[in-house]
């Protein structure tokens, strides 16, 4: 429990999402985006309500291709 | 298996006689021949548009069902008397007492009668009208009628309550399958179905998520029109879709929706509103929908199993949806077909059980233009076998699909291009429908 309140007390790196599209790609169907992907994605997560609503979106997005469920 | 068969489906004999006659300059082509033997000479006139499968998973006695041998010596009668029903000459178990009120609406095909004392080999056989084959998997009928009947835009086609079991789609592959509802409903409890239970997320929510999907999901290009697999998920992705958006579908799998008259016509158990559930299933524009009740296959204590749950179970449940569906006009367009993958032993073993039996078994049909109130074919005085002619279950199933106006011989390919028709074998019976 102390551990856990240490942890979130740390201070955090702002929001990169570059990287965290870059982590999605590669956390679900195990490659980096593709350039027009990226673009895509930049411009979902910008319109999002909030930056973890827009994440988790394109997490729910990726689990739901073909791809992901065909191949991972 | 039968060994004049030439691997294309052509008997060695209808090949001669074709070329006897090309031979004689009649000018009659083996293409002419071949494309008047895929229609089967059958032309199917029945109207029905749906039907209910009710799988008695397990093979119910037939001794002590539908096919009583009062008569029988002590080794083999069992302890159950028949009873009549409304139709003269037509009698039942006595704990089945509100079958027997229903009687006129149903068929009981007796002296079925087949070679496979197998669970799965049985089922297999019974629910595609094929005998199995290790080197070919039939469609189960649900896949056939999703196929050639098609699906609304709302619901699935193909309804299996909980689920179909094993391959269901055979050759046809997955764009055919069961909307496996994974549950069976609880009096009481609405029933959530994986899929289309929103659960908290809005309508919203759903479409700009699946836009989103849409937007990522072109990896795999125009190859995914050519794989049967990813089109076919493709299909399901869009009717899982219009089916959690639609209120159409949460309404018809919503069993608190109906009436108490009709509610009142079943029992409280799992069977009893899986047979409600596939009235209004029936009724809201699904083609097919599959019901379960196991535990028939009672190796030991037959009687007692089926006195104190299995008879009373079927009967309030299946009473129940044939009442159902002549209140609601449906019986007329619903061809419905009970059955389980055998019957029992007529000789009753050490432990008051009885065992596989293929060789002798009953199946129901009723409803979508079948002629209820009769009982068609007959087994033995013991009921060990058929007495004159067996019904097979190809007969049977060609005799469902007749109804359906599907022509039991049309021809399909497997995917390998291999022709194959619904049911090769198998005739309708005429005293059911024709």
């Amino acid at each position: 429990m102390k551990k856990d309140l240490a942890e979130a007390m740390k201070p955090r790196p702002p929001f990169d999402p570059d990287l965290v599209i870059r982590q999605v790609f590669l956390r679900t169907v195990s490659r980096p985006p593709t350039e027009s992907e990226f673009t895509q994605a930049k411009a979902d997560l910008a319109a999002a309500k909030t930056p973890v609503d827009g994440v988790r979106d394109l997490l729910w997005a990726m689990l739901n291709t073909r791809e992901f469920m065909v191949n991972h | 298996m039968s060994n004049y068969l030439c691997c294309d489906g052509v008997t060695r004999r209808d090949f001669l006689r074709v070329g006897a006659i090309s031979g004689f300059g009649l000018g009659f082509s083996l293409q002419n021949f071949l494309a008047q033997a895929a229609t089967g000479g059958v032309s199917p006139t029945g109207k029905a548009k749906a039907a209910i499968f009710v799988r008695l998973g397990g093979g119910p006695s037939h001794m002590d069902t539908f096919d009583l041998k009062p008569d029988a010596p002590d080794t083999h009668r069992g302890e159950f008397k028949p009873i009549a029903t409304n139709v003269d000459g037509m009698q039942i178990c006595e704990h089945l007492p509100k079958l027997a009120k229903s009687a006129d609406k149903f068929a009981i095909l007796r002296g079925v009668s087949h070679t496979l004392a197998a669970h799965e080999l049985g089922t297999l056989y019974m629910g595609t009208g094929n005998r199995p084959l290790p080197s070919l998997s039939f469609p189960s009928l649900g896949s056939v009628v999703s196929k050639e009947l098609g699906a609304i835009p709302e619901l699935p086609a193909f309804v299996a309550v909980p689920n179909q079991g094993n391959n269901p789609t055979g050759y046809l592959g997955v764009e055919y399958g069961p909307f496996d509802t994974g549950s069976q409903p609880t009096v009481g409890k609405p029933m959530e179905i994986r899929g289309l239970a929103l659960r908290g997320v809005t309508l919203d929510d759903v479409d700009r998520r699946q836009n989103l999907v849409k937007r990522y999901d072109t990896a795999f290009g125009d190859f995914a029109k050519e794989d049967k697999i990813l089109s076919g998920m493709d299909e399901f992705g869009q009717k899982a879709y219009a089916m959690m958006r639609s209120t159409k579908a949460r309404e018809a799998f919503d069993l608190s929706k109906e009436s108490m008259n009709v509610t009142s016509l079943f029992g409280a158990d799992q069977f009893s509103q899986s047979c409600l559930l596939a009235t209004r299933l029936i009724e809201n524009g699904v083609k097919f929908v599959t019901v379960n009740l196991g535990g028939w296959d009672t190796h030991n204590d037959n009687f007692n199993t089926l006195k104190n749950k299995n008879l009373p179970t079927l009967d309030a449940g299946l009473s129940g949806l044939f009442e159902t569906l002549a209140a609601k006009g449906l019986l007329e367009s619903t061809v419905v077909y009970v059955t389980g993958e055998f019957g029992r032993t007529p000789k009753v073993n050490p432990r008051s059980g009885r065992d596989h039996y293929p060789r002798a078994m009953f199946s129901l049909l009723a409803g979508g233009g079948i002629r209820g109130g009769q009982v068609v074919g007959e087994s033995d005085a013991k009921g060990e076998g058929p007495k004159d002619k067996a019904l097979t279950p190809d007969d049977i199933v060609a005799t469902f699909f007749t109804a359906l106006g599907i022509n039991p011989r049309k021809e399909y390919h497997t995917p390998s291009g291999r022709p194959v028709m619904i049911t090769r074998y198998g005739t309708a019976i005429p005293q059911l429908i024709g």
